[in-house]
Parts: structure tokens; C-alpha cells; sequence
């Protein structure tokens, strides 16, 4: 994920040592040079962060990665049925004129299958093989988050039946490690066929 | 007989006569018949116990006698031919060869184990004549030596009843002087022949993908990407049409530059009225406030003379609400009700504002109503220069296509080429007839259709002996819309081999392969189906719950909403994809839809939604499933599957326990409706092999068909309840393996069993039958214990397996 992120989005910050920046004057000079050599030897330290997009899942709420996202577009009015897929593919549709599955995020995370919402979105998730579309009710914000702001998932919902992909917390939303999601559904999805 | 006298007077019996019967002993004593001898093989064998077998092995004998003396006569003169010839690749060699191949399964299988070994040594010989390690014209020395030990053999066999040892001993003593090991050969005798193995000609397949398009990347200097044929008078035409239809841009512009024009114009015009009756209409107002009532609502009431000035007047109220006022126009009363013999247009001083300002209108409708006209005339000259623009294009897209594309008959030299390669030496040469030879393919799909025609005619042809009669084989190609059919006759049995292969291209291809009895009663014909263009593909939309999905018209034979006749399969098309239903179906009548192959087999689907011709695309690898060919959009942006019924039809019956057929009984295992006597069908062409295990399986209570051929099997196999299939490999017609494809593309044979039995022992013939889909793979001779237990093994295996 780090090495994906853009420069513009690594943010430079310094250290909250104080030092005695005022009245240098009445310093001596051994004072002086010390605290000029102190100053010299602090580095500003690089802190990576990522802007994630706000997703709202019925209860709950996760965190998705703008850069792992190709867009966001209306749901199709219909999908396509494929035979032989998980039931938390709810069919295909075409995107930039590629076929492409169609992952109900919901149900793929918590088994639960919901209606889906005729004014729900897809996020268009960015898979080097194959662009997957993620059907989820509504999106919210952009947020900026730094790793170091990531908690580890105290107690992730018991509703929640995949887990790996869900790589921390934030603000009480789970962050999803898309590039792990997507190679799963896409793995069942390929194996649906020959094993139910 | 007698049991006392015995079979023979054992005075009368040599040395070699008694060990001739102790081998019979032992090979019966393995088959169960009997206790094995614990007497040394020079004792007296106990003769007293054969009698129960007696019979069957004079009648065994007496079959294999007819059918060896005609392998040992095709044998002797296809080595006459040899002598002749003095050519490695006379087809006389394979002849030989196939002919010792015969006669070392039936003799091994009647226990003429001399004989049998002379047959194994003989197809060695040929094997390393065609390896080059053996010379020519010692190899054709030693094959007339080992027809003379085949033919003293069998004299022993006529006269004594007993194969003689001497024949076989003198034969290899023969060898041993002219230092050929037979021993090591022996060992190898299942060394492939170059052009007759399957995985070789899937390699030339593989190899030769390109096929005639490498003809222009080898002229091209420096080519690495695959070109394409191009006919230099087609490309004429192209460039003609496609430099008409530049030239058509010009008119074209002119035209749109007429339209704007014209749309121009009329815009102008309109503006003006609109400027006049907003002018008009400010007078209205102030005339009215003079006016008094009931005359203000007596021209209120009046209505415009001009309908144009009527729509924009109400127009105009509608989005103001200013009825009444908008509509009184007292002063167009005066001017329609003065006549025009009074009226003098040079009277200036009678004109009042009113009178210019009506004048003005007319005017300005008359210029709408002429703006009008220029921009209709504008348009029609427009949709002229662009119907004339898409005919051209249209005939620059049909000459693109005619460049892609190439008549049959480029294909002719290199079929009449294989033909004559595999057929050389022959007294009688064969008649090639090519009908319909002119009609028109796309160059890609001409070239898989080449493999697969030179494929086919290599596999029938090469181990083809010399016919009596000339061979014909005729070539006829049909074209129905977008499908070609490419019927190969042949007029006389052959021997293919290679069929599997060619299902496999057929499959990529999208196509069908079938085989069929020649119109003639003798012979055989293989039918090839294939698309003639790709990428569009011209289907059926259906209806199934609330997907739409296209089937190709190729597939479909009828639709009706009635089942016609009783059909052999009887599926619905959404429980085939498994789609489960959502709502239940009562009240729906469901149309049915006849496939288009050798059976009849219909497939239910809900609606109907007449013919499409979309662009399809083959799914992500993520996405692919058995039975679907790919995608088709239409201008929606919606997603159609578009569906394979054979494919699916086959993946079904492998993989799904479940109810897919309508009828109930299909669902029964076949063994259940005749448990009692199962029925197993005997495909060999060696009559005495037949023989054997008809006895032997009847005995067991089965019923037993036999096929001489593998394309008679097909026919009993679709015509009958089989059980099981006992299988050889080397048949006319249609091989083991052919058969064995072939079975697949049958619904009904689902549940077939299959047991291969033949001489060729070799892990890969084993291994390719295994992946055809056969239960089991038995080799000749096999003793009967072990054919018995295997054929009930099989047949009882998916019971055994689901108790």
C-alpha cells in the first residue's frame, strides 16, 4: 500500500523536542554551537498517508483506498447472471466495455445477503487481472490516514465472516486491504464452478 | 467326445504336439476352467477334462482359422508389393503391419502362441524398417521369411490342429543370422509410426497454427507477425471503393453545410414573427383597455387566421396564463374582412399600424413557411449523400471481408497433395470430387479447417490397404448463413485414428464433427460444422426467469411451442446454467427448442425474443464456464451470456447429479431399468475375439450385441440400451478412440460404460483411452476371471459407490 501512494501525499513533520529558539543571544558560544549541532542533527521524519474513501455497510463502516479504486459509478439497473458463481456475486456487467464480476460487498464480508439498493454504487476496484466492481449502499468522505493511525481490530463484529481482509481501524471503521480481498473473491469465483 | 478316448490318442502326439497342449492347458487353467497341471509340461496332459470346453475351442479355432488365413494372405502380398516397391513409405508397409497386429490379437486370444509371437516379431520388423536400423531389402527378406513361418504354422493348425513349433524356431534362427535382436525390438514393438500417432499430429497441429499465412511470412523479409493472402484484384476493388467513398465527403459537407443554411433561415424567420407578434400583441393590450366590453369579448372570442400564429399565440398563454388577452387582435378584423378588390396597396394613407404590422406578419409567415421548404429540400439532399455514404461504406466493409477471406478451393493442393502421399503405390488411385469448392471463408478459419481436413485424410488414409475398387472420396461444402458444413466421404470403410484431435480443433473452433454412414450404405462420412466468420456472433434471444441469453442459430433446429415427437433428451435451459427458480412457473407455456445434432434432443426455455447479431467476447479466465461461450452488448450496454448447448448439455451429464432432465426416468441409473441382464455391446472386428467374449459373457448372463466396426457400434449404441462397451482400439471405419470421443457429444451415452480391450499394451495407449474416459483398459489375451470380474467391476461401480 505505501509503495503505491503518491508524493503528494507524503506529508514531512519534525520533532516536538523543545529547543531554546528564543534568546540565543545569551547563550555563550559552547551553548550556541550545541544547540545549533542539535538542531543539525534532527531529521525531519517522512510520515506516509493514505486517502481513503468512507464506505457505509448497513451497521457498520470501512475504509477502502482512493489508489486501489479505478471510480465510483451508479449501479447498473440490471446485472447478469453467471452460472456457477459464490452467492455473494450477484452477476456481471460492463464496465469501459469489459465484463467484469460483481462483488456484493456486504454479503462477501458478513454472509448477510440484503437487497440491493437501486440507488446503491459500485466502486470499480483495480486488479491487475481483472477490474472488479464492489456493490456497496453509499459511500461517505475522503479521509487522510497515516499508518501509525491505524489501531489494530480490537474485536471486529461477530457479523463480520471474513476477516483477513480487514486490515485495522480507524475512527471506528475497518479499513480493507483490497489487493487481499480481491484475490480471494476472485480465486472463489474462478473455483466456483468445480467445487460449488 | 468321448471322455475315455480322450482328445487325442496321446501315442499318436510328437514331443512338440504335447507341449502344444500343455500350453492350452495352462492357458485354460488361467482362465478358471480348470485346475492348473501340477504335471511337468512334458507329461501327459489330463485331456480327460476338456471336455466342456472342448466345442468352444473347435468353434474358436475354426473362426480364427478363416480370419488368420486372410491376415496371412494381405500379408503375403502387401510383401510382394514390398519386393516391388522398394519403398519405405509404400502403404503396403502399413498393411503389413496392421495385418500382424491383427493376427497376434486373435491368435494370442485362441492360445496360438507361435503364431502370435511370428505376428509380434513381424510388426517389430516393419517398426525398425520404417526406424531405418534395419535395411531395406534385408528387412523384405526377412518379412517373406517370417509370412512362410506364419504360413507353416498355420498348415499345422489345419492339419494336426495344433500349431507347429518349428516354423516359429527356424524364423528366429533366421533373424539370428542376419543379426537382428528380436528380443530388444520385441520389447519396443509399440514404437509410435511418425504419421500415424495422435500426439504427433497434435504437435503439427500446435506447430502449424498459422498454416498458409506463414506462406507470406516466409516471402516477407524480416516478418515475425503472421500475414495474410491477399487477393491483388480484391485489393483493387477495395482501394476503388474506399477512394469513392472519400470522394463522397465532399457532397456530403456540402449537404450539412445546406442543412445549417437552411436551419439558419429558418430560425431568422422565426425570430421575426416572434418579433411581430410581440408587437402585435402590445397593440392588442392598448386597444383593448379602450374598447368597450362586449366588443373587447366579441374579438376576444375571434381566433387567428394564420394556425402558425394560433400555436405560437397559445404556446405563449400556456406559459404566461394570459389567455384572454393574448388572443384579443382587434385589428385583424378590419384587414380579413376587407376584400382585395378594395384593398389598393398604393393607397398609403389608408394604412394604419395595424394594417403594416398584419401585412408584416404575412410576410413573416410566409418566410417560415419558405425556410421551411429550403430546410426539408436541405434535409432530404443530406440523407441522399449519407444513404449514398453508408452504401459505400458498405461495400468497403464487404470488400474487407472479401480481402479477409478465401475460396475453398485454395485448400485443394494440399488435400489432393495428403491424399496422394498417403495413397502412394496404389494400383488405384483414388477419385477426389470437390462440390461447392468456390464458396468463401474467412482465411483464419480456413486454415484450422485445413489442419483438420489434412488431419482426417491422413488418419484414414494411411493405414488404409490398397483397394479392390478405386477409393472415392468426395469433399462437398454448404454454406447455411453464417455456418459452413464440409461433408468427407469416403466411398469404401477406412481407418482413422486421430479423431480425438480433431475434436479438440473442432471444439476451439466452435464447431460440430459428426460421423456418419455413407449415403451409400458402404463407406463412411465425416461432417464438419464450423462458423464461417468469428466475432459476431447470429443467436436466438431467450428467456429464461429474468436473464435474456443468446443462443447461436446453428444450434437450433426448430423452436416451437409444442414438443414435436418423442425426444431422446428433454432438458430446460435453467436448470442447465443453474439458475434457480424464482417464481414458479404455472401459467407459462415454455417454447422448445430442437438441437440441431444427430439426436433429438429439446431444451425448454421460457420466452422468445426473435434474432440478434451481436458482437461477442470471449470471458475473462475468472469468468469462463463450462457451457458459455462468452459475451455479447447490445447498444444498452446489457450483458448477454451467450450459451453453448451442446457444451453445456455434456457438462451436465458429466458433472450434475442433479434433475436436470424434465423426465423422471432419466434420472434412474441405466442399470436399475435392466439390472437383471445388463447389456453389453462387443465392438472388434476380429470375428473369432467376438466369438470368445460373446460365450464367455453370456455364459455370465449378459446379453451381448456385436459391432464390427466402430461406426456400427455408434449406430447400436444410439439405437439400443447399452449397459457397457467393450472396446478395440484398431477397427475400420471408426477407431477405439475415435468411438470414444465421438460418445461424448451423445447425451444419452452419458452413462455409458466403457472397457477398452486390445493387443496394445503401452502405458500410452492405456493413458490416452483413461483420458477418453474409459472405466478400464484390458489387454488381449485376457483371461477370462479377469474380463468377468472387470466387466462387473464397471458396471456396478456408481451402485457400489452410492450404497
Amino acid at each position: 500500500m505505501h509503495e503505491s501512494m503518491n508524493e503528494d501525499q507524503k506529508l514531512i513533520s519534525f520533532s516536538h523536542e523543545r529547543l531554546p529558539i528564543t534568546g540565543l543571544e545569551l547563550l555563550s558560544d559552547e551553548e550556541f554551537w550545541s544547540c545549533a549541532i542539535r538542531l543539525a542533527q534532527l531529521t525531519p521524519a517522512r510520515v506516509s498517508t493514505t486517502e481513503f474513501l468512507e464506505c457505509t455497510l448497513e451497521t457498520s463502516r470501512c475504509l477502502i483506498p482512493l489508489s486501489e479504486l479505478h471510480e465510483v459509478v451508479m449501479q447498473p439497473q440490471r446485472l447478469t447472471l453467471l452460472p456457477g458463481c459464490p452467492d455473494w456475486m450477484p452477476g456481471i456487467t460492463v464496465w469501459r466495455s469489459k465484463t467484469i464480476p460483481v462483488i456484493d460487498l456486504i454479503a462477501y464480508l458478513t454472509g448477510q445477503h440484503l437487497p440491493m439498493s437501486s440507488e446503491g454504487l459500485f466502486l470499480i476496484a483495480n486488479h491487475p487481472l481483472l477490474p472488479v466492481g464492489l456493490s456497496i449502499p453509499t459511500i461517505g468522505n475522503t479521509m487522510m490516514v497515516s499508518p501509525e493511525q491505524i489501531q489494530p481490530v480490537a474485536s471486529i463484529q461477530k457479523l463480520f465472516t471474513q476477516t483477513r481482509a480487514i486490515q485495522g481501524e480507524y475512527a471506528g471503521a475497518y479499513i480493507l486491504h483490497l489487493p487481499t480481498l480481491l484475490d480471494d473473491a476472485l480465486r472463489q469465483i474462478e473455483m466456483a464452478p468445480h467445487y460449488g | 467326445m468321448d471322455e475315455e478316448q480322450g482328445f487325442f490318442d496321446n501315442n499318436e502326439l510328437t514331443h512338440e504336439d504335447l507341449e502344444a497342449l500343455a500350453a492350452f492347458d495352462a492357458l485354460e487353467a488361467k482362465e478358471g476352467k480348470l485346475p492348473v497341471n501340477p504335471m511337468p509340461s512334458t507329461e501327459m496332459p489330463q485331456v480327460s477334462t476338456y471336455l466342456d470346453a472342448d466345442q468352444e475351442i473347435a468353434d474358436m479355432l475354426q473362426l480364427f482359422v478363416v480370419e488368420a488365413d486372410e491376415e496371412i494372405t494381405t500379408m503375403q502380398q502387401a510383401v510382394h508389393q514390398l519386393e516391388q516397391d522398394e519403398n519405405l513409405k509404400s502403404p503396403s508397409m502399413n498393411a503389413l503391419k496392421r495385418a500382424a497386429h491383427k493376427l497376434k490379437g486373435s491368435a494370442g486370444t485362441v492360445g496360438c502362441n507361435n503364431m502370435a509371437t511370428i505376428a509380434i516379431h513381424t510388426e517389430a520388423l516393419v517398426n525398425l524398417m520404417q526406424a531405418g536400423t534395419l535395411s531395406y531389402l534385408t528387412g523384405v527378406i526377412i518379412l517373406a521369411h517370417a509370412v512362410r513361418a506364419l504360413e507353416a504354422t498355420m498348415e499345422g493348425i489345419n492339419i494336426n490342429g495344433q500349431e507347429k513349433y518349428a516354423p516359429l524356431t527356424e524364423f528366429e534362427e533366421e533373424c539370428g543370422l542376419l543379426s537382428i535382436d528380436l528380443q530388444h525390438q520385441t520389447a519396443r514393438r509399440t514404437t509410435p509410426l511418425p504419421p500415424l500417432t495422435a500426439p504427433e499430429i497434435a504437435e503439427n497441429l500446435s506447430q502449424s497454427t498459422s498454416g498458409p499465412l506463414q506462406d507470406l511470412s516466409s516471402i516477407l523479409p524480416g516478418a515475425s507477425t503472421p500475414g495474410m493472402r491477399v487477393d491483388s484484384r480484391r485489393m483493387e476493388d477495395l482501394t476503388l471503393h474506399a477512394e469513392h467513398l472519400t470522394e463522397q465527403r465532399a457532397s456530403l459537407e456540402s449537404a450539412q453545410v445546406r442543412v445549417t443554411a437552411a436551419m439558419e433561415e429558418l430560425n431568422a424567420a422565426q425570430n421575426r414573427l416572434q418579433r411581430l407578434e410581440m408587437l402585435l400583441s402590445t397593440i392588442s393590450m392598448g386597444q383593448l383597455q379602450n374598447s368597450s366590453q362586449p366588443e373587447n369579448q366579441r374579438l376576444a372570442e375571434e381566433r387567428p387566421t394564420s394556425s402558425l400564429i394560433a400555436r405560437i399565440l397559445d404556446e405563449a398563454s400556456q406559459r404566461t396564463g394570459r389567455i384572454r388577452q393574448r388572443r384579443n387582435r382587434p385589428h385583424l378584423q378590419p384587414i380579413q374582412s376587407q376584400s382585395n378588390e378594395l384593398w389598393d396597396d398604393m393607397e398609403i394613407d389608408r394604412y394604419t399600424e395595424s394594417d403594416v404590422l398584419a401585412i408584416s406578419l404575412n410576410e413573416a409567415v410566409a418566410d417560415v413557411a419558405l425556410a421551411s421548404s429550403h430546410l426539408r429540400i436541405a434535409f432530404s439532399q443530406l440523407n441522399q449523400a449519407l444513404q449514398k455514404h453508408i452504401e459505400q461504406a458498405n461495400l468497403v466493409q464487404s470488400d474487407v471481408l472479401k480481402l479477409r477471406s478465401a475460396p475453398f478451393n485454395t485448400l485443394l493442393p494440399r488435400l489432393q497433395q495428403t491424399i496422394q502421399q498417403n495413397t502412394r503405390g496404389w494400383k488405384l488411385p483414388p477419385q477426389i470430387e470437390v462440390l461447392g469448392d468456390t464458396t468463401e471463408i474467412e482465411q483464419d478459419i480456413l486454415d484450422d479447417l485445413s489442419q483438420v481436413l489434412i488431419t482426417l485424410l491422413q488418419s484414414c488414409l494411411s493405414n488404409l490397404a490398397p483397394a479392390p475398387r478405386a477409393l472415392q472420396v468426395k469433399v462437398q461444402i454448404l454454406t447455411q448463413g453464417n455456418e459452413l458444413t464440409v461433408d468427407v466421404d469416403f466411398s469404401q470403410p477406412v481407418q482413422s485414428g486421430s479423431l480425438d484431435i480433431i475434436y479438440v480443433v473442432m471444439q476451439r473452433l466452435k464447431g460440430i464433427f459428426l460421423p456418419q454412414q455413407h449415403p451409400s450404405g458402404n463407406g463412411i462420412r465425416f461432417s464438419l460444422r464450423i462458423p464461417r466468420a468469428r466475432g459476431t456472433i447470429k443467436g436466438l434471444l431467450a428467456g429464461i426467469e429474468d436473464q435474456q441469453v443468446i443462443i447461436p442459430l446453428s444450434q437450433i433446429q426448430q423452436v416451437s411451442r409444442w414438443q414435436l415427437g418423442q425426444p431422446d433428451a428433454d432438458y430446460k435451459l435453467n436448470a442447465l446454467l443453474g439458475f434457480v427458480r424464482k417464481s414458479p412457473s404455472s401459467g407459462i407455456i415454455p417454447h422448445i427448442l430442437t438441437l440441431d445434432n444427430a439426436t433429438h434432443t429439446n431444451i425448454e426455455i421460457e420466452e422468445t425474443y426473435g434474432e440478434v447479431e451481436l458482437l461477442m467476447k470471449p470471458l475473462d479466465i475468472y469468468l469462463q464456464r463450462p457451457g458459455l461461450l462468452g459475451t455479447a452488448l447490445d447498444g444498452t450496454g446489457r450483458v448477454f451470456l451467450v450459451v453453448d448447448l451442446f457444451d453445456l448439455i455434456q457438462h451436465s451429464q458429466r458433472y450434475s447429479s442433479g434433475p436436470l432432465k424434465i423426465s423422471d426416468e432419466a434420472d434412474e441409473h441405466p442399470l436399475l431399468q435392466s439390472e437383471q441382464h445388463p447389456k453389453i455391446l462387443i465392438a472388434d472386428d476380429s470375428v473369432s475375439i467376438r466369438q470368445s467374449l460373446q460365450q464367455a459373457l453370456q455364459k455370465t448372463g449378459f446379453e451381448v450385441r456385436e459391432a464390427r466396426d466402430g461406426l456400427e457400434a455408434l449406430e447400436i449404441l444410439l439405437e439400443n440400451q447399452i449397459d457397457l462397451v467393450l472396446l478395440d482400439i484398431e477397427m475400420p471405419n471408426l477407431n477405439g478412440y475415435d468411438l470414444l470421443s465421438i460418445l461424448h457429444i451423445y447425451p444419452q451415452l452419458a452413462n455409458l460404460k466403457t472397457i477398452m480391450l486390445s493387443s496394445r499394451s503401452s502405458e500410452k495407449h492405456q493413458q490416452r483411452a483413461r483420458d477418453l474416459g474409459v472405466q478400464a483398459y484390458l489387454i488381449k489375451p485376457t483371461p477370462r476371471d479377469i474380463l468377468l470380474s472387470t466387466v462387473q467391476s464397471v458396471l456396478y461401480q456408481k451402485q457400489a459407490n452410492e450404497a
